[in-house]
């Protein structure tokens, strides 16, 4: 009988917080409510997208375009009446992390990105909260529980492993790099059974200990997780200086390419990497030598699709500065991608249309 | 002082993108002092690794700062992971 009526009368009385309704999120999510949680709590402002469905299967394809959260909160009604769902169909980020968190007893972090799980880890670590950690890279997961003592009294968390986040674009995301729609599933189902564990008190929590998973291996590492020296400083000291963080700007720095090195990772991978003009229609000269997509700063928000299909993303202007602009709203917008601003712009000496031997003549 | 020159034999296993950078799920790596040496070493023959921010296990404990291998010592590349 498992854990019994008291084991499920907490469960009934618990709350959860599902941040992300993702690949992780879904999974975790059906199990915690199949579980019997009192009360699920889910965070996400995103809606399907066809190239979804492989792996977040709370969502079919009459679902596309829809909102993630909506679809999610309905399912679950559908499936228990008596579970209380609350959706909330927004981007948790400073403003609303310390609220939303503060009314639930435990914090999945299902999320895809890593200046979420560094806003999440310290809105928690500055709450006390347990937070369920679970994150994956193409054949592999990766599972914790952050602050939650240690059977030597020691609560770890996200930062004792990276007290930094790295730089943006440096990993790129699952619809980029495609996994396996079951290691999510593995994973966001062991952030699940964590939770349920923390909730009831069943057994060893992964506290103080990464959980590694190798889906193409079939193989499981746990590694120790130390108290790192520096993790405490790099959380904010109070809920204020939280507010006032830049969670995004921590993780995105321009970085910066001249023209030489640029047309060389073009002609490296040209179907993979893409130059974009963002500088006004009308201004010229343009560029002849390789093809643009010219997205002007003032709009590039909008059209920040056409650069789906890029790995790297090469920007330019006329000198140099709008494209540093251009590349901050891009990592922000989508962190999934590499930027380069292109030094000097167009008029630099080694732009292709000042220096003609661009074209890899031997 | 016990002279540390010659170095230890280690096992180097990799996860997450380190495994595409080092091209291998592990590797074996002789005259390795510590964890350093092991960085450098790293960002010579495998300039990407420099790139990530990976933390180092050392025989399944994760270490914040340096120290010094034995033979055998079984040594982990951990990349963060954001997917989900």
């Amino acid at each position: 009988m498992g854990f019994g009526n008291e084991g499920q009368q907490k469960l009934n009385s618990a709350s959860v917080l599902v941040i992300g309704a993702g690949g992780l999120g879904c999974p975790a999510l059906l199990y915690l409510a199949a579980a019997g949680v009192g009360k699920i709590g889910v965070v996400d402002g995103d809606v399907v997208d066809i190239s979804n469905l492989n792996r977040q299967v709370l969502y079919g394809e009459s679902d596309v375009g829809k909102s993630k959260v909506g679809v999610a909160v309905e399912r679950i009604r559908q499936k228990y009446y008596n579970i209380a769902v609350e959706g909330y169909e927004q981007f948790i980020d400073n403003s609303n992390a310390i609220a939303l968190i503060s009314k639930y007893d435990v914090v999945l972090d299902c999320c895809d990105n890593f200046s979420t799980r560094y806003l999440v880890n310290d809105a928690c670590v500055l709450l006390n909260k347990p937070l369920v950690y679970g994150a994956i890279y193409q054949y592999e997961g990766q599972v914790s529980v952050f602050n939650v003592q240690d059977l030597n009294g020691i609560a770890h968390n996200y930062r004792d492993l990276f007290p930094d986040p790295p730089d943006a674009g440096q990993i790129p995301n699952c619809n980029d790099t495609g996994v396996l729609g079951v290691l999510p599933g593995i994973i966001g189902t062991l952030q699940a059974t964590e939770a349920i564990k923390l909730i009831v008190g069943l057994g060893n929590i992964l506290c103080g200990k990464m959980l590694y998973y190798n889906l193409l291996d079939q193989r499981f590492n746990e590694l120790a997780i130390d108290k790192n020296p520096v993790s405490d400083q790099k959380i904010p000291a109070s809920q204020i200086e939280f507010q006032d963080r830049d969670y995004r700007i921590t993780c995105a720095a321009v970085k910066n390419i001249d023209w030489d090195k640029a047309l060389e990772m073009f002609f490296l991978n040209p179907e993979l990497t893409a130059f974009v003009d963002v500088r006004e229609k009308d201004e010229l000269p343009k560029i002849e030598a390789v093809p643009c997509l010219a997205l002007p700063l003032s709009s590039i928000a909008q059209q920040i699709n056409c650069l789906l299909p890029y790995e790297n993303v090469l920007v330019f202007c006329k000198s140099g500065l709008r494209s540093d602009k251009a590349v901050m709203q891009l990592q922000q917008a989508d962190p999934f991608r590499k930027y380069y601003s292109i030094l000097g712009g167009i008029m630099n000496n080694l732009s292709p249309n000042n220096n003609k031997p661009y074209a890899k003549e031997v | 002082m016990e002279s540390t020159t010659t170095g230890s034999t280690i096992r180097v296993i990799a996860f997450g993108k380190a495994v595409e950078i080092i091209n291998a799920n592990s590797l074996t790596v002789e005259g390795m002092t510590d964890v350093n040496a092991l960085k450098d070493w790293l960002s010579i023959n495998f300039p990407g690794i420099s790139e990530l921010k990976i933390s180092i296990a050392v025989n399944q404990k994760v270490v914040s700062q340096n120290r010094l291998f034995e033979n055998g010592d079984e040594v982990a590349l951990l990349p963060p992971f954001s997917g989900g």
